[in-house]
């Protein structure tokens, strides 16, 4: 096992790059109130730098204080790596603000040599009190995310695992598993998923899917 | 002693107890942030998983990483499902010539022996042709009425007094052909133990391990609170019976929900009774508050298998605070176990 590959978490989140529910720009102006929510991503090639950075960020007070989540997760194929933030559910044009955060944000953008397409990067989040609205649903397996998936648009999918197949249905923002060829079958008693933050957990087939 | 000074006294005595723990997190928390990592992680034929406080998410990373580094290794040696373990290497040949084995299979087995003993033979490693049989274990789950007389077949090769330890050698010998160990009803325990353990040797104080439902709590939540763990309610998991406050403390689970088939009607668990091989009838859930995981995954089977009546008269019920759902649904704790703050939740 890589240390890298191995980090992996259910979290509340906002989609690789694309953020498609939030259509307000915004600025943030100076340093963010302590009980602000925020949601920082970062897709990168470059994860342990990444964090150290958002860590610094972070400590420097940018972000206001208290707990924050960090979730870091592999994603398969060529991805558009960036750096995108929300602040209070507006996503925040940091790329043309000039406000504290925003200048710093772009040094951090920089930094990681973004935007640019990179190969099977990596997903790294910080957050705190993100909103609880499902964006998007994502599968992991092995540790890899393997499909991002709007759950607005009704469908069925269909995975592959070491126990055979496992069937989701994706309807009106809900998901469960209809059928799996797993022997605990534990994935499809969890019922549905409707909540950021919520998950399945399919081990014989070890997929996971969670919803942000 | 004045009452007025006994009440100053009682509050900071309070004081004292609520400040230590939070300012200890506090302390940590550089600039005011504390970041929580949170990673799941198949290993031992379930998932696990640890969420963790700490200032540095680097240093966080690193710990986790070692963590689930600790409990690959001790999979690798204690799985009866990797030929390549050591375990199987047992299994193949123990029956034939001592075998001698790591210092850490050694005394793991020997501490298996020693529980077995103490829970009257409910717990014993030489279960492996059982869960053989029954297949909760493997891709090939029972799907038909088990055969009473197969069981009572193999029983004949489950007894925990057909292991032989040479302390001097540090080998291993079955006295029978066909003995086969299955170290997965405590494995699991020994792997949070020894991955607690490494957390912390990492600098990583604040943290929660949950290896398949089973839990080991450390230190606080980022905020100083103490970790709420829930209880699932055994036939609707999504719903909680009860939670918990606790630190520094396993809970340990057994469930007839975690692995079961329901065949004509009638359910068959995981759990099972090593002196009939059939699942223990008596118990949905068991759960049990203890300070080592290892311990506390075999005592929680113990509990299930006996079922709430004898565990009433349960020689040290005392020290273990437990929290049993019997075959009926009907909710069974010792009194002790409101010193956690246990709240109930109604299921209807």
């Amino acid at each position: 096992m890589k240390r890298r590959d191995f980090l992996k978490a259910t979290s509340l989140a906002i989609a690789l790059g694309a953020v498609n529910p939030l259509k307000v720009f915004s600025s943030v102006a100076g340093k963010m109130k302590s009980d602000s929510s925020f949601s920082l991503e970062v897709i990168t090639s470059n994860p342990d730098y990444a964090a150290s950075l958002l860590e610094d960020f972070a400590k420097s007070g940018n972000l206001g204080i208290g707990e924050m989540k960090y979730s870091e997760y592999p994603v398969v194929g060529d991805v558009m790596g960036d750096l995108v933030f929300v602040n209070d559910n507006k996503l925040i044009d940091y790329i043309t603000a000039s406000d504290e955060v925003s200048v710093k944000l772009r040094e951090i953008r920089k930094q990681l040599r973004l935007p640019s397409v990179i190969e099977n990067p990596v997903r790294i989040r910080l957050y705190k009190n993100a909103n609880t609205d499902v964006n998007n649903l994502f599968v992991v397996q092995k540790g890899n995310i393997i499909k991002k998936i709007n759950p607005e648009i009704s469908d069925i999918y269909n995975f592959y695992g070491k126990s055979g197949k496992l069937v989701l249905n994706v309807s009106k923002g809900n998901a469960y598993v209809l059928e799996s060829e797993c022997r605990h079958q534990i994935c499809k008693r969890t019922g549905s998923i409707k909540n950021s933050g919520d998950y399945i957990t399919c081990i014989p087939n070890q997929l996971h899917i969670f919803a942000e | 002693m004045k009452y007025f000074d006994f009440i100053k006294k009682a509050v900071f005595i309070k004081l004292l107890f609520f400040l230590i723990p939070f300012s200890s997190i506090l302390a940590q928390n550089d600039n005011g942030v504390l970041f929580e990592l949170s990673v799941e992680k198949y290993l031992m034929g379930t998932e696990f998983q640890i969420s963790a406080f700490h200032t540095s998410i680097d240093s966080c990373k690193k710990g986790l990483y070692y963590a689930f580094r600790e409990v690959e290794r001790i999979e690798q040696v204690t799985s009866n499902y990797r030929d390549s373990s050591e375990v199987s290497y047992v299994n193949r040949n123990a029956a034939f010539e001592p075998v001698k084995v790591s210092d850490e299979l050694f005394e793991l087995i020997k501490r298996s022996i020693y529980y077995s003993e103490k829970y009257q033979g409910l717990f014993d490693v030489t279960v492996g042709p059982l869960t053989d049989y029954w297949g909760f274990n493997s891709d090939h789950p029972i799907e038909t009425e088990p055969d009473k007389k197969i069981i009572d077949s193999l029983l004949q090769f489950v007894n925990y007094k057909f292991i032989k330890l040479d302390s001097v050698n540090k080998t291993i010998s079955f006295l029978k052909t066909g003995v086969n160990l299955d170290l997965g009803g405590i494995a699991k325990g020994y792997a949070l133990d020894k991955a607690s353990e490494l957390l912390r040797s990492k600098g990583i104080n604040n943290f929660l391990i949950n290896g398949g439902g089973d839990i080991f709590v450390s230190g606080h939540k980022g905020d100083g609170s103490k970790w709420l763990v829930g209880i699932k309610n055994p036939r609707d998991e999504k719903k909680l019976l009860a939670t918990i406050e606790a630190s520094g403390i396993c809970i340990a689970t057994s469930g007839d929900y975690e692995r079961f088939r329901i065949i004509n009607g009638k359910r068959y668990h995981h759990i099972f009774n090593p002196h009939d091989g059939f699942p223990a009838p008596l118990t949905q859930s068991s759960s049990v508050i203890i300070d080592n995981c290892e311990e506390g995954v075999v005592l929680s089977k113990y509990f299930f298998i006996q079922g709430i009546e004898k565990v009433k008269s349960f020689k040290d019920k005392e020290n273990i605070p437990y929290f049993i759902v019997d075959s009926n649904g009907k909710i069974y704790y010792g009194n002790n176990i409101t010193e956690y703050n246990l709240k109930l939740f109604e299921n209807k």
